[in-house]
């Protein structure tokens, strides 16, 4: 207890703002893109960003500054000198290396967009005035750039480790007021991001993002605290419970044993990342799956009632009889077929479908999926040439259609335009491939044409787009077209007859329940009646392949993180002995020594299990109402679909707590069997 | 002597060691009356702690019977055993055995709350007041000397009120004073609660103190020596 100790105060608070400032530079770092992109023009906030930081790096640096000072002039050989000085130098050089990228950063900015002002923040910051010239040569930039960060990277983590080891230094008295100082601080942070900010941001709003992300980081951060403050009553309040939890929590409480404190740490933080990996995989491949069903749900009708090969006749009765069927909410007939599409510039196959533009809402979302155009055009194809198209408005297809390639599809013969045409809607991609606005002509080839002298011979129906839809499915996309159905059976020479009726339920699960009800009320013979599930039964039990697959894989982590369980429990076991030794001797039966461990073991997992189930929360949480952007090019998603279930949280926490209470068994039952004689012989 | 508290009969332990068997102890015969004190002596191997084991049901004997009030113990099952420990036996070991996490009041409560009994605190307190640790209930066994660590394991030994102790050379690393502080204690202990205590020292002076004497030699009893005045009343040692 002689150590010297006049480390206290300063370097406790080093260790502090230095852990603070590298977690602040990280993510600065991290949304620095962002912040850039979002507020190049604001003038203001370069000013206010420039002062924020220019604080920090100098409290940074002064207070390293002050602990040098203190920490050299202690003897030499002084127990943690060097780590206190190596900190207090560290320190000094990071404020340093990120004053310096970030000047580049904000330089480097400000030169790339024209904005070359002898007065720039950068300049200001470090000097460069003479650098801050547009007609230089920018390619170090990036380089420079890289460099820094790395830099900047290596320098945190150097600080954040010599701020740990340090920290222990700090007389316990002062860390213990510490944490109060913080926890005080924490609360009311918690208490104002929880009355002011946002939990979800709203849609498109940077601001309102940041300040979500924002009370999510300081909710989650006071939970962590609270739940650590809550550890000491909890561990008392088990103790209470009877003779073996006391015996537990004392053991898992001793922090005498340093490397079993460790080794006990560790296994929680295995548990804790193997379980919250395996929750956060399965909330987003649950996200997909959502994802797919939604979208494959919004385009085709829950059941579909048709014949195998043949078209139905005599339809409308067997329409009225299914829209009257209890729990059905809409019916609408259909009649498809094959074709070809070509626009002047190409062609492409199409599944050409011929709906009741009428009766179609009630079954699929197709209404709500058109991006341009609009539904009724199908049924008064003239009011597409009458309504000025408003090609100003920017979808997603404009922005891919260059201005002169519109231009050139455009091109038709003047009276061609002036034409009535049915109308055709088409998928985005579809459009894409054959370049079509709403609008545009283009000729449908049906494979059902007349027998001619040399075989059948295709008949060509010209159309006018009538409208484009995104359901957010590439295959539907670039495959569906749609016709009204009067058109399509004209056209099809198929009068009077269709191909099927589409049904939407009331209850999406229980489509297969109501399809077997439909089959057996109606009295038709060889007609079929499926459900979405059975249709894209292969699509969904892929899906469900990989998610086991997935569990099981993941799953396999958490086994890992048991082992480290049963590692540390044998480690407990073996440097326990001498006391599992006494508690037999004054009368601790074998299973009551099995109990005392696999209460400790389950303690672990169970403390690693919440941890990472929190955690994989607060992950999944953020994923789905942030977002995660992904490129919509390569996945057809714009963001990361996520989607929390309950049941797969408590299917992942019982796997932890029963792969912890596998890994404790061994040892408990290794420690029920030392014999008293033998732990107690020798010392 | 009253009728007998503790009967060893024809007791042999064997030890296998590396494929050879060694013979500690090579048939004991032994009684031991209620509220009486014995003390084994005997060099270094003569199976004094085996014994000692074994009478405390510790370990079980290769051959023969050891019977307690008259009922054979080696033939328990090993929860009946943990239980006859628990509350017929009292243990005090050279190097006293205190778990290091509890307290000194907690470690005293230890037998009674392995039973579940909760309401044993009182009686905890009472016997550390006894031992003369009233102030020192909330420390460590890591914070108490030598001598106080003895004297709980002495008072976590009486907690259950056993009929026996059985200490393991209790004062074998104490210095003179304080093994004579502790010697005097378990006179006292025998004298007002009539508790049976055998103890193993190497000790000639606490030895010649006890009024019955077992000296051991090669696994057998050399002697069985009674004093009709037991020495402990002329006074105390120096």
């Amino acid at each position: 207890m002689s150590r010297p100790r006049p480390l206290g105060f300063w370097t406790a608070v080093l260790c502090g703002f230095g852990v603070l400032h590298a977690a602040a530079v990280i993510v600065f770092g991290a949304t620095s893109t962002v912040w850039f992109q979002a507020s190049i023009e604001d003038d203001l906030l370069w000013v206010r960003l420039a002062i924020a930081w220019t604080t920090m790096q100098l409290t940074l640096a002064l207070l390293s500054a002050a602990v040098f000072q203190r920490a050299a002039g202690l003897p030499r050989g002084t127990r943690g000198r060097a780590r206190t000085v190596g900190l207090a130098i560290t320190a000094a050089l990071h404020a340093v290396i990120t004053t310096a990228s970030a000047g580049i950063l904000l330089w480097a900015a400000r030169v790339s967009v024209g904005h070359v002002l002898g007065g720039t923040v950068a300049s200001l910051l470090f000097g460069l005035t003479h650098l801050a010239y547009s007609d230089l040569d920018l390619a170090w930039v990036p380089t420079l750039y890289h460099t820094a960060t790395t830099l900047q990277a290596i320098s945190a983590a150097l600080v954040v480790i010599l701020s740990m080891s340090c920290w222990f230094l700090v007389p316990p008295e002062r860390r213990q007021r510490f944490w109060w100082g913080f926890d005080a601080v924490l609360v009311l942070a918690f208490v104002a991001v929880t009355v002011l900010f946002p939990l979800s941001p709203s849609s498109g709003d940077d601001v309102s993002l940041v300040r979500a992300v924002i009370r999510v980081s300081i909710t989650t951060l006071f939970a962590i605290r609270l739940a650590l403050r809550l550890v000491g009553p909890l561990l008392s309040a088990f103790e209470r419970i009877g003779f073996r939890s006391m015996v537990a929590a004392r053991h898992l409480r001793a922090k005498k044993t340093g490397f079993l404190a460790a080794s006990g740490t560790l296994s929680i933080l295995a548990v804790a990342v193997s379980s919250c990996m395996l929750i956060s995989v399965l909330s987003v491949m649950g996200g997909f799956r959502a994802d797919l069903k939604k979208k494959i749900l919004g385009n085709h009708a829950h059941i579909v009632i048709d014949k195998a090969f043949e078209e139905l006749d005599d339809w409308q009765p067997l329409l009225r009889q299914t829209r009257e069927t209890e729990g059905v909410v809409g019916a609408t007939p259909f009649l498809q077929v094959e074709v070809m599409v070509s626009s002047l510039s190409n062609r492409a196959g199409a599944l050409l479908r011929g709906i009741d533009p009428e009766t179609v809402s009630d079954v699929t979302d197709l209404a709500h999926n058109l991006t341009h155009g609009k539904l009724e055009y199908l049924k008064h194809p003239e009011r597409i040439l009458d309504s000025a198209i408003d090609t100003t408005k920017a979808g997603p297809l404009d922005a891919m259609i260059g201005d002169a390639e519109r231009a050139a599809t455009r091109g038709l013969p003047s009276e061609a335009n002036e034409d009535v045409m049915p109308g055709l809607i088409v998928g985005q991609e579809l459009a894409r491939a054959l370049r079509l606005v709403v609008g545009d002509r283009v000729t449908v080839v049906s494979p059902r044409g007349d027998l001619g002298p040399t075989g059948p011979i295709p008949k060509t129906r010209p159309f006018r787009i009538a409208g484009i839809f995104y359901s957010g499915m590439y295959e539907y996309d670039m495959k569906h077209a749609y016709i009204d159905l009067e058109v399509a059976q004209r056209f099809l020479r198929s009068e009077g007859r269709i191909s099927g009726i589409e049904v939407k339920v009331e209850d999406v699960e229980r489509a297969p329940a109501m399809a077997a009800e439909l089959a057996s009320t109606i009295d038709h013979e060889q007609l079929r009646v499926r459900d979405w599930k059975m249709m894209n039964q292969q699509l969904f039990g892929a899906l469900a392949l990989e998610k086991l697959a997935m569990f099981i894989t993941l799953g396999i982590a958490i086994l890992i993180a048991g082992f480290s369980v049963f590692g540390t429990l044998t480690l407990l076991v073996q440097e326990k002995r001498r006391e599992v030794g006494i508690l037999k001797a004054m009368g601790t039966p074998a299973r009551g020594v099995i109990r005392i461990f696999v209460i400790e073991g389950l303690l672990i997992g169970a403390a690693g299990g919440l941890m990472g189930l929190g955690l994989g929360f607060v992950l999944t949480f953020a994923a789905e109402h942030f977002g995660i952007r992904m490129n919509p090019e390569v996945y057809y998603i714009d963001k990361l679909p996520v989607h929390l279930d309950p049941t797969e949280f408590a299917l992942v926490g019982a796997a932890t707590v029963v792969v912890c209470l596998a890994a404790t068994l061994f040892p408990a039952y290794q420690a029920s069997r030392v014999r008293p004689v033998d732990a107690l012989r020798y010392d | 002597m009253t009728d007998p508290l503790v009967t060893v009969q024809n007791v042999t332990k064997t030890f296998e060691h590396e494929g050879r068997s060694l013979e500690v102890l090579k048939g004991i015969d032994l009684e031991i009356g209620s509220g009486e004190m014995v003390t084994i002596v005997g060099p270094s191997g003569a199976g004094k702690s085996t014994l000692l084991h074994l009478i405390g049901t510790l370990d079980l004997p290769t051959q023969g019977r050891i019977l307690y009030e008259g009922q054979d113990v080696t033939r328990l099952g090993s929860s009946d055993l943990a239980e006859f420990r628990n509350q017929s036996i009292g243990f005090v070991f050279q190097f006293h055995h205190l778990l290091p996490e509890f307290t000194a009041l907690e470690n005293v409560m230890m037998p009674g709350l392995i039973q579940g009994r909760r309401r044993m605190e009182e009686r905890a307190r009472r016997l550390l007041d006894e031992v003369g640790l009233s102030a020192r209930l909330t420390h460590r066994p890591g914070e108490l000397s030598g001598g106080e660590q003895q004297r709980v394991a002495l008072a976590r030994a009486l907690l259950m009120e056993p009929k026996l102790v059985l200490a393991d050379e209790p004062t074998g690393n104490l210095d003179s004073q304080t093994s004579a502080s502790v010697q005097s204690l378990f006179f006292d202990l025998n004298r007002r609660h009539g508790i049976t205590f055998l103890i193993v020292t190497h000790s000639r002076d606490f030895a010649a103190k006890m009024p019955r004497q077992v000296s051991m030699k090669d696994g057998r009893i050399d002697s069985d020596e009674r004093r009709s005045q037991p020495l402990e009343n002329q006074g105390k040692p120096t």
